[in-house]
């Protein structure tokens, strides 16, 4: 079962504030500023208003939307509620995003008669503790589930199966398909594949040469098919990265401003990474200038690292000579991948290495005063 | 539009069903009347909390107050206007 919860954002703001409601509301900061759209209720899509336009594009085409910037800690906190209900219907949760998860309901339905009955009683638990409404998508597939789901917004219920699927998708552009962007869509039709019908046409064999590794990922997609479990957060696989970019207000040029952007997103992913017991061997960085250029370079290091003046170090050097004056940069980002689980790691660089004992000591002690007074009580000197 | 503030009030509230539901409060020498909570959430600050009520006075006013554990006050975070 996918669980999608309704234009999540712009209903949260509308269920705060009503005098909205059947308004084309928008989420995603002052137009007046450089910032992109969240989210945006139904009625500002009818403008062709979408997630990820830039909000003074989004202006141009509904100038009367109420843009709100957005109320991010209400959004984490009402996901968190939104978890904890899904767990009083399925053991096995996966939380896919801040407002979607899967939830393995195989024999769970029995419990409450059917599915239909185990969905309506989820949906009036929602509407009950959180005001908000979802769509429920049913499948034998997690790909085909989370497609069901939006087939019937709002507070709908979608259960599919194959030959669903196959009546359903067959004739829809291949864009229609989770995942499958307009880049992909216009490789695609180059090769004559315009339809979901003429994706499922190809072998697996012929999508492999074609598409490398991900024609096995399309060859499932066009069948609405995959292997993959649901997996509840505790049994998650293991990460294989993590990353923090952030797209800047105005666009920066000097080297000095990169610098402390990457200091800081350094000081986050560390964070991270210690939050969750990893360390990590590659550092990358991530530019992306005006013209919408950009550029990724990465470094692996001699040792694992979860300290951030490693990686802003090693991600410093990894920028270019050419950046700096001249291009203008508008996103940057940090990632460290390659990761390992801590214990053992930081027992040998206690023993081997006193300064790097002393840096993981400073980084603990920085942890524990955000913990305690939040994130900024303390930052790295010449970080943004 | 929100319109961001930090005022402080004084604020009576009820605890029912194991919840806070704010009644009215005092802004600048007014009493407002709270008619309806709309939503409430709670963000974190380290290792505090601090909680947030949207609600509509009786003559359809919203606003959103907050409750910062760290000063034990209230105040008025964020008024709409038209």
């Amino acid at each position: 079962m996918h669980v999608d919860m309704d234009a999540f954002f712009a209903a949260f703001e509308i269920r705060n504030l009503p005098v909205l409601k059947g308004k084309p509301v928008i989420i995603g900061g002052d137009p007046r500023f450089r910032s992109v759209v969240t989210t945006c209720s139904y009625e500002a899509r009818r403008f062709g208003v979408h997630s990820g336009m830039p909000v003074a594009e989004a202006k141009r085409l509904c100038p009367e939307g109420i843009y709100i910037s957005g109320t991010l800690g209400g959004y984490v906190y009402t996901s968190a509620l939104l978890q904890k209900i899904f767990r009083e219907f399925s053991p096995v949760v996966e939380p896919f995003s801040v407002d979607e998860a899967f939830l393995d309901i195989t024999g769970c339905h029995r419990i409450f008669g059917n599915v239909e009955n185990l969905v309506s009683q989820m949906k009036k638990m929602i509407r009950e503790k959180i005001s908000l409404t979802c769509s429920v998508g049913i499948a034998p597939y997690k790909i085909m589930a989370k497609m069901a789901s939006s087939e019937n917004k709002p507070d709908g219920l979608t259960i599919m199966d194959r030959a669903d699927f196959r009546r359903i998708f067959s004739p829809r552009p291949v864009s229609s398909l989770w995942g499958i962007g307009e880049a992909t869509e216009k490789m695609m039709n180059k090769r004559g594949i315009r339809t979901v019908a003429d994706l499922a046409a190809w072998r697996e064999k012929k999508l492999r040469a074609f598409f490398g590794k991900n024609g096995e990922w399309y060859y499932c997609l066009s069948r609405g098919k995959d292997e993959s479990k649901v997996y509840s957060y505790e049994d998650r696989p293991e990460e294989k990265s993590m990353s923090h970019e952030t797209t800047l207000g105005d666009d920066i040029y000097r080297i000095d401003k990169i610098y402390a952007t990457l200091l800081w997103l350094a000081d986050k992913v560390s964070r991270r990474l210690r939050q969750d017991d990893f360390m990590g061997k590659t550092v990358g960085v991530k530019i992306r200038s005006s013209d919408f250029k950009t550029i990724t370079r990465e470094r692996t290091l001699a040792r694992p690292t979860d300290q951030a003046r490693v990686i802003y170090q090693t991600a410093r050097k990894l920028v270019p000579r050419e950046y700096g004056p001249g291009i203008k940069v508008r996103l940057l980002g940090v990632r460290v991948s390659r990761l390992e689980k801590t214990q053992a790691e930081r027992q040998l660089s206690l023993i081997d290495d006193r300064t790097g004992e002393k840096l993981s000591l400073t980084s603990m002690a920085v942890d524990r005063l955000r913990e305690r007074y939040g994130d900024r009580i303390i930052k790295y000197a010449g970080a943004e | 539009m929100y319109q961001d503030m930090d005022e402080p009030i004084e604020l009576i509230a009820l605890f029912e069903n194991h919840k806070l539901k704010p009644v009215r409060f005092r802004w600048n020498g007014r009493v407002y009347k709270i008619s309806e909570v709309t939503g409430d959430w709670k963000t974190d600050v380290g290792a505090y909390k601090i909680h947030h009520y949207a609600v509509v006075d009786s003559s359809s006013n919203f606003f959103q107050l907050t409750y910062d554990e760290r000063r034990t006050s209230w105040v008025i975070s964020k008024v709409w206007v038209e």
